[in-house]
C-alpha cells in the first residue's frame, strides 16, 4: 500500500497520528512518532492520521508506483 | 439568500475540516459545506511560530490544497461568521445576512485569544499569534524591532519568546501571576522554565500587569508598556498570550446548553437534535476522566472531528482519547497531558528537581477502589510523555507503584507493563 516515513525533525509529538491510528504510530522516548510493526489500521485511517499531522511530518509513498501521495 | 446543504460545518479549522473529509468517505453523495470565519484553506496554527521564524514558507502553512476541496466536493465559504442558530427550522443565519438550512450541523468554531482590554491595546504591532494575518504582522514588525515585550507565561508566550530570540529582539516577559506561568504550573516547574528563559537572555518579570500601552509620538505604533506597579518597558513589538476563550454568544437564543464550552456527551452530541460540536469550543463528557472536559489541542480537534463525523453519518462512535500538547524551545520541552487541574485531583506526585532542570508532576485521583493517573505536566522529560499518556488512557491502577512514582530511578514504563 504505502511506505510510511516520519520526518523526526518535523515531528513535535502532537500525537494526533497516535490517536487516529494507534496500531501504526506510537511515541518514542524523545516524544516523537515512530512506526509500529504490522498493518493494524485500515488504510483510510493511516491516511487520515498522516493528514492530521500539524507539521506534515508523515510521508506516504505509494509502494507500487513510488509516487509520494502525501503531503 | 437562503442556501441548503446536508452537512453544515461551522469552522474551517482542524476539527471542521477533518470532519468534512471523513463525512465524505462515509457519504459519497451528500452536500457538505464549511463556513469559515477566515478566508483561508485549512492551515496549521501549530506551524505559525515556524513561519514567523522563517523556517517554513507561507505556502507550507497550508494543510489542504484547493484540489482537496474540489475533489471531495466540499464547499468552503470564507469570511462567514455565524450570527444565529434557529434549531426549529434547522437554520443558521450569518452576520452578512445569508442563511443556511442544514440536515446535520457541526459547530467547530474553535477558540480565540482573550484580548487585553487596556488603553492603547489597539495600537499597531501588538499581536496575538493566532492567525496567518497575526503572523504576517509579527514578521513585518520584527524586521526593525529591537525591543519586545511578551504579556503572559504559557504556550503562546513561550512561542513568542523563541521567535523574538531568533529575531535578535531584546525581550521582557510580563507575567501577572506571582511566578512565571503561575496559572498552570507549580513554583518549581516554573523556576525550571524561567531559568531556561533567562539563560537565553530573556528577562522575566512576574507579579506585574499591563496598565496601558503608549504609542510613539505622532504614530499609532506601540512604543512603551506601562505596568500597574509603575514600571515602563520600551517595546517595538508586543506579543500577548493570556489564554483563549470561546465565542459562543451567537448561540444565546438557541437553547443550546453551554458551560464554558458547548456541552456534549461522549458522542459529541449537543443538547439540540442533529447539532454536534467538536474541538476547542466543546465541553465534552470525558469517558476516561469521567467529568466534562474542555481541551484546546490540535490532536484533540482532529480526533474529535474524525469521531463526530462518524456519529453524524449514523455510525454512532464515542470519543475517547487523552489530550497531550508539547512545545519545544531552546532545546527543551514542556508537555501537558490529560487533566492538570490541581483542584480536581487527590494528589500530585513530583519527580525531578530544579537542579536537574527536569520536573514531572503526576496528577493522581482515586476512583472507588482504583488509584489512577489523570494527567501530568512534563518538563524536559520527553521519555515520560508516552508512558504517562498510556497510563491515563488505559486507566491503570497505580496503587502498587504510587510510593515509587517520585523516584527518578523508577522507570514509568513499568506502569504500563
Amino acid at each position: 500500500m504505502w511506505k510510511i516515513t516520519v520526518d523526526r525533525d518535523l515531528c513535535i509529538g502532537a500525537a494526533s497520528c497516535v490517536a487516529l491510528a494507534m496500531k501504526t504510530f506510537a511515541l518514542d522516548g524523545e516524544n516523537k512518532a515512530i512506526l509500529l510493526d504490522g498493518e493494524g489500521d485500515p488504510p483510510e485511517m493511516v491516511k487520515l492520521a498522516a493528514e492530521s499531522c500539524p507539521t506534515k511530518a508523515i510521508i506516504l509513498v505509494d509502494e507500487e508506483t513510488g509516487e509520494q501521495e502525501y503531503p | 439568500m437562503t442556501r441548503q446543504t446536508d452537512f453544515l460545518i461551522i469552522g474551517g479549522g482542524a476539527a471542521g475540516t477533518t470532519a468534512a473529509g471523513v463525512i465524505r468517505t462515509l457519504n459519497p453523495n451528500a452536500k457538505i459545506t464549511i463556513l469559515s470565519g477566515e478566508n483561508y484553506r485549512l492551515y496549521s496554527r501549530v506551524l505559525l511560530p515556524n513561519y514567523i521564524r522563517g523556517e517554513i514558507t507561507r505556502e507550507q502553512l497550508f494543510l489542504k490544497n484547493p484540489m482537496w476541496y474540489r475533489e471531495n466536493q466540499i464547499e468552503l465559504v470564507g469570511n462567514s461568521k455565524a450570527a444565529k442558530l434557529i434549531p426549529d427550522q434547522k437554520k443558521v443565519e450569518l452576520a452578512n445576512g445569508e442563511t443556511f438550512l442544514y440536515k446535520k450541523l457541526l459547530i467547530a468554531t474553535g477558540a480565540s485569544p482573550i484580548r487585553l482590554n487596556v488603553p492603547g491595546a489597539d495600537l499597531e504591532n501588538i499581536s496575538y499569534m493566532w492567525t496567518i494575518g497575526d503572523a504576517d504582522t509579527i514578521i513585518e514588525a520584527a524586521k526593525t524591532a529591537k525591543r519586545g515585550v511578551i504579556i503572559g507565561g504559557g504556550f503562546i508566550g513561550l512561542e513568542f519568546a523563541h521567535s523574538f530570540k531568533e529575531k535578535g529582539i531584546e525581550t521582557v516577559i510580563l507575567e501577572g501571576a506571582p511566578y512565571y506561568w503561575g496559572t498552570r504550573l507549580d513554583e518549581k516547574s516554573s523556576r525550571v522554565l524561567r531559568n531556561l528563559l533567562e539563560a537565553n537572555g530573556i528577562k522575566v518579570v512576574a507579579g506585574d500587569q499591563v496598565q496601558e500601552f503608549e504609542g510613539r509620538t505622532l504614530k499609532r505604533v506601540v512604543g512603551t508598556v506601562k505596568t500597574k506597579s509603575g514600571k515602563k518597558y520600551e517595546a517595538d513589538l508586543v506579543g500577548i498570550g493570556i489564554g483563549i476563550r470561546n465565542d459562543l454568544e451567537w448561540l444565546n437564543d438557541s437553547g443550546m446548553k453551554i458551560d464554558g464550552g458547548i456541552v456534549t456527551n461522549e458522542y459529541l452530541e449537543t443538547s439540540i437534535p442533529d447539532v454536534y460540536a467538536a474541538g476547542d469550543c466543546v465541553s465534552f463528557y470525558d469517558l476516561i476522566i469521567q467529568v466534562p472536559h474542555i481541551v484546546g489541542t490540535w490532536g484533540n480537534a482532529t480526533t474529535q472531528g474524525a469521531v463526530v463525523a462518524k456519529t453524524m453519518c449514523d455510525v454512532r462512535t464515542a470519543f475517547e482519547a487523552v489530550s497531550a500538547y508539547t512545545i519545544n524551545f531552546f532545546g527543551s520541552s514542556c508537555s501537558f497531558i490529560g487533566m492538570t487541574e490541581e483542584d480536581f485531583v487527590d494528589e500530585i506526585v513530583v519527580r525531578g528537581s530544579v537542579e536537574d532542570s527536569k520536573i514531572t508532576r503526576i496528577f493522581v485521583k482515586k476512583y472507588n477502589s482504583q488509584t489512577r493517573i489523570v494527567g501530568a505536566t512534563v518538563i524536559n522529560n520527553p521519555a515520560e510523555v508516552s508512558p504517562l499518556t498510556t497510563a491515563v488512557k488505559n486507566r491503570v491502577d497505580i496503587a502498587s507503584h504510587k510510593d515509587r512514582l517520585s523516584d527518578l530511578s523508577f522507570d514509568l514504563k513499568q506502569l504500563i507493563g
